[in-house]
C-alpha cells in the first residue's frame, strides 16, 4: 500500500501499463513507528484540526484519526518547527522506536502493471458559493461532515452536539479570562470594559444553548441547482435522516427538521428507515427549498422559506443548521485524467461506457465509486468489487481488455 | 460497610469487532475512565449466556457490562 | 479432549514497557513480582518492546529452553499483535492457540493515566485472566479443505450473464442456470433501455453471442434448480433441464434470480387495456400501438405502503423514460405524472428529469393518504401544492408499479440455507459493507433477487459477485479457522436450539444419529451455539465455558 504518494508519471497500454509513483516524506520511518502517539502527546506545536474542520486542534506529528491505515504518524512540514528550521526535536527525543527522520526525502516507486483501477472519490461541494446560505459566516451553519464529527464519539466533543459558536467560545472565553487579567493589570478601563462585555456575551451564548436542540437539515446545497451543479447528489437526503436520527439518540430532547425538494430514499431499507425517523424519532420532513438563512442576536440560523404544502412562505429559528452539500467532483481528478487520458463528463466525473459501467475509455482503466459520479456506500462497496471483477480478468488473461 | 470508598468491579464480556475494538480506541484517543473494568474479550457478544453472567454475579460482581 | 493437568502446565509471561506508553504509567516491578506469584507460570520476562525483533526471539529462545507450554504477552491489544506472537509460538514449535494476551496498554495504561496505583491494579486482573484462561487453552488445528474451482449462476438475467462473464474471462468453468427459454430475463419485455436508449436486443445480443462464445460458460436454459448440498468449496447443485436431472460440482453458487413486476389488480382500477403498467406500455410502444391523447402516469402503485413498505427505485426514472418517449412520438400528447418524491437520483436521471420538463411533461404530488381517483377517461386527484382537487382527461393511465420477489424464493432461499428480507429479497451479509455477500460463505448475491436495480447497477453487480467468487476460486485450498465450534456427539439431545441461533447456516442436524454437528469450513467461531446449548454440548474452542469462568474468577479475586 502506498498511501501518502500520488501518480507522476504514466505509459504504456492495457497489460503493460508503467507508472511512476511520488512517496510524499513523512519524516517518520513507517517500518519503525509503532503509533505509540508520545510523540504527539508531547509536540508543542498545535495546528488546527483539518479532520475536525479546525473544531479542535492537532498537533504538527499528527494522524488524522486513530484507526488511518497504514497506522503511523506524520509530521506536516508546513508546522513543524525542525523542518522549518527552528529549534525544537522534542518527538525525535520522546520516540522510543527512533522513527523520527527529520531528513527524509521523497521516494520514486516503478510500477508495471496489467490493469489500474481510478477510484478517486469526491470533494464536498464548498457551500461559501451560496452566500444567501451564510456557511462560513454563521457560526451555526455547518457542512454534513462537521455534524459528521460533532456526532462522532471520536470526534472534538466527544459526540456530545455541541454548537460550533459554543465549541468555539469556550475557547474564547478562556482567552478572555487572561486578557481581563491582563488589562486590569495594565489599568486600561475601556479595553477592560470591552472585554468585559465581550465575556458576558459569550458567557450567555455557551450557556444558554450549550446544546443544539432545535436542527434544519437543507438539502440539495449544490446539487439540482443550475448554478452549480444539475444533478442529484445521491445520498444526501439519507445522511441527513441518518443524522437528524443519531442527534435525537444522543439528546432526546432534539427537534430535526429536513427542508427538501424530493426525499430520495432509492436504496434497499433506505424507505423504511425514511418513515421510522418520522415515527420513532419524530423527524419532520418539510417540502421546500430554503431561500435565506439570517441570524438572531443568540447566533440562532433563521432560515427563511416556502412549506409548499402549507402554501406559505414562513421563517423558522434553529438552534443549528446542517447543509447537505453536494458531492463534487474532486478538484485532482483533471490531473489525473490528464495524465492517464481518462475522458471526464461535464460535472468532471470519469465518463464511463453505458453497458459496461466500469469501464472508461482507455482499456485496462477501470473506475468506481465517487470519481465516476455520486453513489451511496453500499453501490460503492459493490462498485469497487466490479472493478477488481474487471481488472482481474484483464490480468488473468495476460492483459487482454475483454468486454464486459 | 467499611470506612473505605466503595470501589465496584464490574466485569464486561467485550466483543472482538466492536466493543472491544472501541474500548482499544478508548485508549488510542486517550480517553480516561475509572479502572473499575475487567475486560473478557469475546470472538462475538453471542458467547455470552446467562452462565457466564450469573457467573460474575456469583463471585461477586458488582456489574456485569456486555458490549457487543 | 482433556484439559492438560494443570502440574504438567508450564506458562511464560512477557510484559512489555512498550517504550514508556505501560512502563511510564503502570509499576512495571509490581507487575513482574505479582506475574511470577500465579499458578503455573513458570518464567516471567520484561521487554522494553516485546513486539521488536528482539523481544520475539526472546520468546522464540525461552519456550525450549524453558520448556513453555504456554505463552501469555501483556502489552497492547490482541486486534493487532497477536498474529504476530502467535507466529513466534509457531515458529518455536507451540502450537499457536496455546497463546493469549492481556491488554495492558489500550484499556489500561492509555486510559488509565493519571492513576497509575488502580491503573496496576487493572493490569494486574487483566495479567492474571490470561494466565488462569492459557492454563486451559487447548492446542487446535486449521483444517485445510479441497475445492472444486467452478461456479453455477443460477439466472441468466443481465446480473447472471454479467457475473458468468466475468467469471469465464477468468478462466473458471460456469454453468449458468435459467428458468426460461432464453436469456435475458426482464430485459428481452422492454422498449427501450437507459441510458442509451436503445432497444434490449443490442445489448442482448452482444452478451449472449460472447457469452455462447465462451468455451467456459456453459448456458442451461429450461433448468431449474432441484437441490444444493455441501458447503463453500464443495457444493453438488442438482439441475433439471427438461425433466433430466443433471448434479454439477461447484465451489461457489451466484444468486441472480431476479424479480418480477407486480400486476396491481384492484388497484387504481387497473384492467390491462386503458389502465397499464408501465411493462405493458413498453409492450404497447415497442408495437407502435400507443397513441393516446392525454396519459396520466401513478407512481407508487402498490409500493410504499403498508403491504409493501419500499421504494422501488426505478418506477420513477421509467415512467419519466416512457414520457417522453410518448412527448417524442407526439408533442400534443398531454403527459401528467402524480407522483410523491421523483426518485431520480444521479447525474443521468436527474438530465432525464429536466429534459422531460422541457419537453412539457407535467408533474402533480400527490399525498398518499388523499391518492389519486381513476375512472373513466379522467384521473381526479388532490393537487398539494394547489391545495385543491383536480381532474384530468386521460385516455390511458399507466401505473408505476414495484418489482417484487420471484415465486420461488422462498424454495431457493431453503435450498442455499439463506435468507430473505421481509420482502422476498434476499438478506445480504451486511447492508453497507457487504452488499453482495451473504452472511454464509460461498454463495453470492446480484441484481433484482438482492433489491430492484438498474441495468447498469445489475451490470454491476454481476460482476461484483463474479469478484467475490473469485476470492474463493483463486485459493489452491480453504482453510478453516481454528477457533471454532464444536458439538459433543454423545451430550447432543438433538433440541436444535444451535442451528437455529447460527448465523451462517454451520450447523447441521442429522436425523439419523439425532444429533447436531458443526461444519468446520463455515462456523465463523461466534459462540452463539455455546450460549444456547442446554446441554452444554456445544463448545467454541478458544473461548469456552472453563476458559471465561476461570477469567471471571480472576477478575473478581482481586
Amino acid at each position: 500500500m502506498l498511501a501518502y504518494s500520488e501518480v507522476t508519471e504514466f505509459s504504456g497500454q492495457v497489460g503493460d501499463f508503467k507508472v511512476k509513483v511520488r512517496k510524499r516524506p513523512r519524516y517518520v520511518d513507517q517500518s519503525r513507528c509503532t503509533a505509540c502517539g508520545a510523540c504527539a502527546e508531547k509536540c508543542p506545536t498545535k495546528v488546527p484540526n483539518e479532520f475536525n474542520f479546525g473544531l479542535d486542534d492537532r498537533k504538527a506529528i499528527y494522524k488524522d484519526y486513530a484507526q488511518g491505515i497504514p497506522s503511523v504518524y506524520t509530521i506536516d512540514p508546513e508546522n513543524c518547527r525542525v523542518l522549518k528550521g527552528q529549534k525544537c526535536g522534542v518527538c525525535a527525543k520522546v520516540c522510543q522506536a527512533k522513527a523520527v527522520d527529520y531528513d527524509q526525502k521523497e521516494s520514486f516507486v516503478d510500477l508495471n502493471v496489467a490493469a489500474v483501477i481510478v477510484s478517486t472519490g469526491y470533494e464536498l461541494f464548498d457551500a461559501t458559493q451560496i452566500p444567501e446560505y451564510g456557511y462560513g459566516k454563521l457560526p451555526n451553519v455547518i457542512s454534513s461532515l462537521e455534524m459528521e464529527r460533532l456526532l462522532s464519539a471520536g470526534g472534538p466533543t466527544k459526540g456530545h452536539l455541541s454548537r460550533p459558536s459554543t465549541v468555539r467560545g469556550e475557547v474564547r472565553l478562556k482567552d478572555l479570562a487572561k486578557l481581563i487579567k491582563k488589562a486590569e493589570k495594565s489599568e486600561d478601563p475601556t479595553e477592560l470594559e470591552a472585554l468585559q462585555a465581550e465575556q458576558k456575551r459569550v458567557e450567555h451564548q455557551v450557556h444558554k444553548y450549550h446544546t443544539a436542540k432545535k436542527l434544519g437539515f437543507i438539502q440539495c446545497v449544490g446539487s439540482r441547482d443550475f448554478r452549480f451543479h444539475k444533478y442529484c447528489s445521491s445520498y444526501c437526503c439519507m445522511h441527513s435522516i441518518k443524522e437528524a436520527i443519531i442527534a435525537k439518540e444522543h439528546e432526546p430532547a432534539t427537534e430535526s427538521f429536513v427542508f427538501y425538494m424530493d426525499l430520495r430514499t432509492v436504496g434497499k431499507g433506505f424507505e423504511e428507515y425514511k418513515v421510522r425517523g418520522a415515527k420513532v424519532s419524530g423527524l419532520q420532513y418539510v417540502r421546500g427549498r430554503i431561500a435565506e438563512i439570517a441570524q438572531d442576536e443568540d447566533l440562532n440560523p433563521v432560515v427563511r422559506y416556502e412549506d409548499t404544502e402549507q402554501r406559505k412562505v414562513t421563517t423558522m429559528t434553529l438552534d443549528m443548521v446542517i447543509l447537505a452539500n453536494a458531492c463534487s467532483a474532486s478538484r485532482g481528478i483533471v490531473k489525473v485524467a490528464d495524465l492517464l487520458g481518462l475522458d471526464l463528463d461535464d460535472n468532471n466525473f470519469v465518463r464511463t461506457h453505458p453497458n459496461r459501467p466500469l469501464d472508461t475509455n482507455v482499456p485496462g482503466i477501470f473506475t468506481c465509486g465517487c470519481a465516476q459520479g455520486p453513489l451511496d456506500i453500499p453501490e460503492s462497496v459493490a462498485q469497487a468489487s466490479s472493478a477488481a471483477a474487471r481488472a482481474a480478468e484483464t490480468v488473468m488473461t495476460g492483459g487482454q481488455a475483454l468486454a464486459v | 460497610m467499611s470506612s473505605e470508598q466503595f470501589e465496584p468491579t464490574v466485569v464486561g464480556f467485550l466483543c472482538n469487532w466492536c466493543a472491544y475494538a472501541g474500548a482499544d480506541l478508548a485508549g488510542v484517543s486517550r480517553l480516561q475512565y475509572p479502572p473499575n473494568l475487567r475486560a473478557v474479550r469475546t470472538l462475538c457478544s453471542a458467547t455470552v449466556g446467562p452462565h457466564q453472567i450469573l457467573k460474575a454475579f456469583q463471585k461477586g460482581a458488582d456489574g456485569v457490562f456486555v458490549g457487543g | 479432549m482433556k484439559d492438560q493437568k494443570s502440574s504438567d502446565v508450564r506458562i511464560g509471561v512477557f510484559i512489555c514497557d512498550c517504550g514508556s506508553n505501560i512502563a511510564g504509567y503502570l509499576k512495571m516491578p509490581t507487575l513482574v513480582d505479582y506475574a511470577k506469584t500465579l499458578d503455573n507460570v513458570v518464567f516471567v520476562q520484561e521487554n522494553l518492546y516485546t513486539c521488536s525483533e528482539g523481544g520475539i526471539n526472546e520468546i522464540k529462545e525461552a519456550i525450549p529452553r524453558e520448556n513453555l507450554n504456554r505463552v501469555v504477552v501483556a502489552s497492547c491489544t490482541p486486534r493487532t499483535h497477536e498474529p504476530l506472537f502467535q507466529s513466534a509460538c509457531e515458529e518455536a514449535g507451540l502450537n499457536p492457540y496455546l497463546f493469549e494476551m492481556a491488554n495492558i496498554r489500550d484499556q489500561c495504561s492509555w486510559v488509565h493515566m493519571r492513576e497509575g496505583e488502580k491503573g496496576t491494579e487493572r493490569a494486574k486482573g487483566q495479567i492474571a485472566m490470561a494466565v488462569a484462561k492459557a492454563a486451559r487453552l487447548r492446542p487446535l488445528n486449521r483444517i485445510e479443505l479441497s475445492l472444486t474451482h467452478k461456479a453455477v449462476v443460477i439466472g441468466g438475467g443481465v446480473a447472471g450473464m454479467a457475473a458468468a462473464m466475468a467469471l469465464g474471462n477468468m478462466g473458471y468453468e460456469v454453468d449458468l442456470i435459467e428458468k426460461q427459454d432464453r436469456l435475458g430475463g426482464l430485459l428481452n419485455d422492454l422498449n427501450l433501455i437507459l441510458p442509451t436508449h436503445e432497444p434490449p436486443s443490442v445489448l442482448l445480443d452482444d452478451l449472449i453471442g460472447r457469452l455462447e462464445n465462451n468455451p467456459k460458460v456453459a448456458i442451461r436454459t429450461n433448468s431449474t434448480v432441484k437441490k444444493v448440498e455441501g458447503y463453500i468449496g464443495n457444493y453438488v447443485v442438482t439441475a433439471a433441464t427438461d425433466g433430466n436431472e443433471n448434479k454439477i460440482k461447484t465451489g461457489v453458487i451466484v444468486v441472480a434470480v431476479g424479480a418480477r413486476v407486480l400486476k396491481p389488480a384492484g388497484l387504481m382500477g387497473y384492467n390491462g387495456d386503458r389502465v397499464v403498467t408501465h411493462l405493458e406500455l413498453e409492450a404497447m410502444l415497442k408495437q407502435g400501438a400507443a397513441t393516446p391523447k392525454s396519459v396520466v402516469m401513478v407512481q407508487c402503485v402498490g409500493s410504499r405502503c403498508e403491504e409493501r413498505t419500499y421504494c422501488s427505485r426505478i418506477c420513477c426514472m421509467t415512467a419519466v423514460k416512457n414520457a417522453i418517449l410518448l412527448k417524442e412520438n407526439d408533442p400534443t400528447t398531454s403527459v401528467t405524472i402524480l407522483y410523491r418524491d421523483m426518485q431520480m437520483y444521479g447525474v443521468e436521471n436527474e438530465d432525464m428529469f429536466r429534459r422531460s420538463k422541457e419537453l412539457g411533461v407535467r408533474y402533480v404530488t400527490f399525498d398518499p393518504e388523499k391518492p389519486p381517483i381513476v375512472e373513466d377517461g379522467k384521473v381526479d386527484v388532490y393537487h398539494l401544492r394547489m391545495g385543491k382537487q383536480i381532474s384530468m382527461p386521460a385516455d390511458l393511465v399507466v401505473l408505476s408499479t414495484p418489482l417484487i420477489a420471484q415465486e420461488d424464493v422462498g424454495e431457493i432461499s431453503t435450498m442455499l440455507k439463506v435468507p430473505l428480507n421481509e420482502n422476498g429479497f434476499f438478506l445480504e451479509g451486511h447492508v453497507k459493507l457487504k452488499p453482495l455477500d451473504f452472511a454464509t460463505d460461498g454463495i453470492y448475491l446480484c441484481g433484482n433477487a438482492r433489491f430492484p436495480s438498474t441495468i447498469r447497477e445489475a451490470i454491476t453487480q454481476g460482476l461484483g459477485a463474479a469478484s467475490r467468487a473469485a476470492g474463493v476460486l483463486s485459493k489452491d485450498a480453504l482453510h478453516t479457522s481454528g477457533i471454532v465450534a464444536d458439538i459433543s456427539p454423545e451430550t447432543c439431545c438433538g433440541c436444535l436450539g444451535c442451528v437455529q441461533v447460527c448465523p451462517y447456516g454451520a450447523i447441521n442436524f442429522f436425523e439419523d444419529r439425532g444429533v447436531c454437528q458443526v461444519n468446520k469450513v463455515l462456523c465463523k467461531g461466534c459462540g452463539g451455539c455455546a450460549a444456547t446449548c442446554p446441554s452444554g454440548s456445544a463448545r467454541l474452542d478458544g473461548f469456552s465455558s472453563d476458559q471465561i469462568y476461570a477469567q471471571i474468577e480472576k477478575a473478581l479475586a482481586g
